[in-house]
This record gives C-alpha cells, sequence and structure tokens, in this order.
C-alpha cells in the first residue's frame, strides 16, 4: 500500500473520513487509477456517503474486474443504500472471487435474508463465514441477523451470544441481541442492554432504533393492562 | 376458541411483561427517560398509544368514583381509544410483516 493510502486509512479508522476523503481525492486528480488510492477512498466513503462508495467501488471493479475489493465495498454500500438486489449480486460476486473470504459469505447471507426469501441459502452462507472464521464474530452475526429475519428468536439470541463470548464489545451482536430478546418478549434485558449502549454513545441511531421498538412493545403490553382493568372495572360497577 | 386461547395468552403475557419491567427498580432507574419521553411526539404510532393509555388510565379511578351514569360516560371515553390504541398495533404490525417476517436486524457485518 501506498503512504498516502495508509495515512488515509488510519484517518478513516480513528474516525476522520473527512480528512481522509479529502486527501485521496485530491491524490487521485494526479493518479486517477490506483486502485490502491480507490480502494482506501471507498473504505472512507463507506462512512460517510454510500452512493459515493458505491461510484468509487464501481470504479474499482472496472479497473480490476478479476478482483474481489471493488464488489465487497459495493456490496456493502449497496447493502447501506437498501438496494438489496444489487447487495445480493455484489455479495455473490465477492464470493466467486475470493471464496476463502468469511465476509463475502456473511454479506451474501444477511443481503439474501433481507430479501426475505432463501432462508437455507442464506442460513449456508452464513455457516461458511462461520466455518472460515470461527474465532470471530462475523459469521455468528450474519447467521442471526438471517434467523432475525425469519423471526427465530431464540436461535438468533444463541448466535449472538456466542458473537458476544467471541468479543464482548462488539456492536452489532449487542444491538441484535436486544432485538432478538425484544421478539422473545424479554422486554426488560432488551432495554437494559440499548440503554447501556446508548449510554455509551448518545448519538447511537442504531441503539435508539432498537430503544423505540422496545419502549413501543411496552406500551403495547401496558394498553392491554389497562384495557383489562377498565373491563374488571366495569364489571364490578355493573356496567 | 382460538381467539379466546389467543386473548388470555396475550393479556397473560403483557401482565407479565409489565410486572417483571415495573419491579425492577434498578433497570426503572436506568432507563434513558429524557430521551423516552421525546418518542409520543417523535412516532405517531407511539403518540396513538400513549393518548390511548392515559385516557383508559384516567377513566379507570374515575368509572369507580363516579356514580352509574357518569360512570358509563367516562368508562366509555376510557375503552374506546385504549381499543383503537390497540387495533393501531395491529395496523403496524401487518404493514411491517409485509416487509418481511420476523425483524429487521440492526447494523450490518463490520468491515474489516
Amino acid at each position: 500500500m501506498n503512504d498516502v493510502a495508509r495515512r488515509a486509512s488510519a484517518l478513516t479508522e480513528v474516525g476522520r473520513a473527512d480528512e481522509a476523503i479529502a486527501l485521496l481525492q485530491r491524490e487521485l486528480v494526479g493518479s486517477p487509477e490506483d486502485i490502491e488510492l480507490l480502494d482506501a477512498l471507498a473504505v472512507a466513503q463507506l462512512g460517510v456517503s454510500a452512493a459515493d462508495a458505491l461510484i468509487t467501488s464501481q470504479r474499482l471493479i472496472a479497473l480490476h474486474p478479476d478482483g474481489h475489493r471493488g464488489q465487497l465495498l459495493a456490496a456493502l454500500a449497496s447493502y447501506d443504500l437498501d438496494d438489496v438486489k444489487a447487495a445480493t449480486r455484489h455479495a455473490e460476486a465477492t464470493v466467486a472471487a475470493a471464496p476463502w473470504l468469511p465476509l463475502g459469505h456473511a454479506l451474501y447471507a444477511e443481503s439474501v435474508s433481507r430479501s426475505g426469501r432463501k432462508r437455507k441459502r442464506a442460513l449456508e452462507a452464513a455457516e461458511r463465514a462461520i466455518e472460515l472464521a470461527p474465532d470471530e464474530t462475523v459469521g455468528y452475526n450474519a447467521a442471526g441477523a438471517v434467523e432475525l429475519h425469519n423471526g427465530r428468536w431464540r436461535r438468533a439470541e444463541r448466535l449472538f451470544r456466542k458473537a458476544l463470548e467471541l468479543d464482548p464489545t462488539d456492536h452489532t451482536a449487542t444491538l441484535n441481541l436486544a432485538v432478538a430478546q425484544e421478539g422473545r418478549g424479554n422486554i426488560g434485558s432488551a432495554f437494559a442492554d440499548t440503554s447501556t449502549l446508548l449510554h455509551l454513545d448518545p448519538r447511537d441511531g442504531h441503539a435508539r432504533d432498537v430503544l423505540d421498538g422496545v419502549a413501543y412493545t411496552t406500551l403495547v403490553h401496558v394498553a392491554w393492562v389497562v384495557l383489562v382493568i377498565l373491563w374488571i372495572t366495569a364489571g364490578v360497577k355493573g356496567i | 376458541m382460538p381467539t379466546i386461547i389467543w386473548v388470555i395468552v396475550r393479556i397473560a403475557r403483557a401482565f407479565a411483561a409489565t410486572a417483571r419491567l415495573v419491579f425492577d427498580i434498578k433497570l426503572m432507574r436506568s432507563l434513558p427517560w429524557s430521551y423516552l419521553r421525546t418518542l409520543p411526539l417523535k412516532d405517531p404510532w407511539v403518540g396513538v398509544l400513549v393518548v390511548g393509555i392515559a385516557l383508559g388510565m384516567l377513566a379507570i379511578p374515575l368509572t369507580i368514583l363516579l356514580p352509574l351514569d357518569a360512570a358509563n360516560v367516562s368508562y366509555q371515553i376510557g375503552l374506546w381509544p385504549v381499543v383503537a390504541a390497540i387495533v393501531t398495533t395491529w395496523v403496524r404490525a401487518w404493514r411491517q410483516r409485509r416487509r418481511l417476517r420476523g425483524k429487521e436486524p440492526k447494523g450490518r457485518t463490520e468491515f474489516v
């Protein structure tokens, strides 16, 4: 990796993606077909603008059609843009170009399951990711996401717990464990997990989404309780 | 019969979940109340539920304390907003189920 790409990657890793993008765009004026610079630019753009990341990764695919990086980055960007079909297509191409890469299988599993079909195929891809990286969370998170999509809360919960055994700080696993717990009706634990995440980062949008869902479920329970108490009151009063 | 069983199970679940939550003082204290208080204004589904619950809760003591005729009016004023709120939860669930069977996972596989 050249020096500029390395410096930009370091900036992206420490959350200074805007600076990384500016640096890379300046450098790309002189060498617009530098694959390393384009790769680093797409990675930096993923956290800022998925649409820009998709454009950059498509340039990367055009320059290096046999490589897996462009397809992988395009799959991630398409997923973030909610373009499930494109994400599945790019994830499939990633798996074809780099069958040894667990991330490609995990992304394929998540994209396929998000389209709402082919649970078996999605689970097979997630299991392949687990086989390739049994000590990493990536496969377990993907398998858990597939199970969440299919409403299999217990299985999803078990998979996210396994991911958290491997990495107790895994944000995706913590969030989705709360989603699975809410699905199972265990709202206390779901509240506790999301509250902890929000205490750590009050701007965490995903944690807020989960908290909103748990709060809504709680209110639905309370509405039923109020309805029953009203019925009992009316019965006692002879209405 | 299946509907009656469903209603009984639903009510039992609601009471159990509410009781578990309300009696968990430590958890109740740790909740981000300042954020939760803003939800009814941000999300109309939550807003409808909160209004229904509030009217229903207000109607309970009034129905107990007022004379029969007035209690009947209070009961009706409490009952229908709660019923409407519960119906909106089915509408919301139906809309979501059209999109997916289970729940949408949050976040995606992290880029490594």
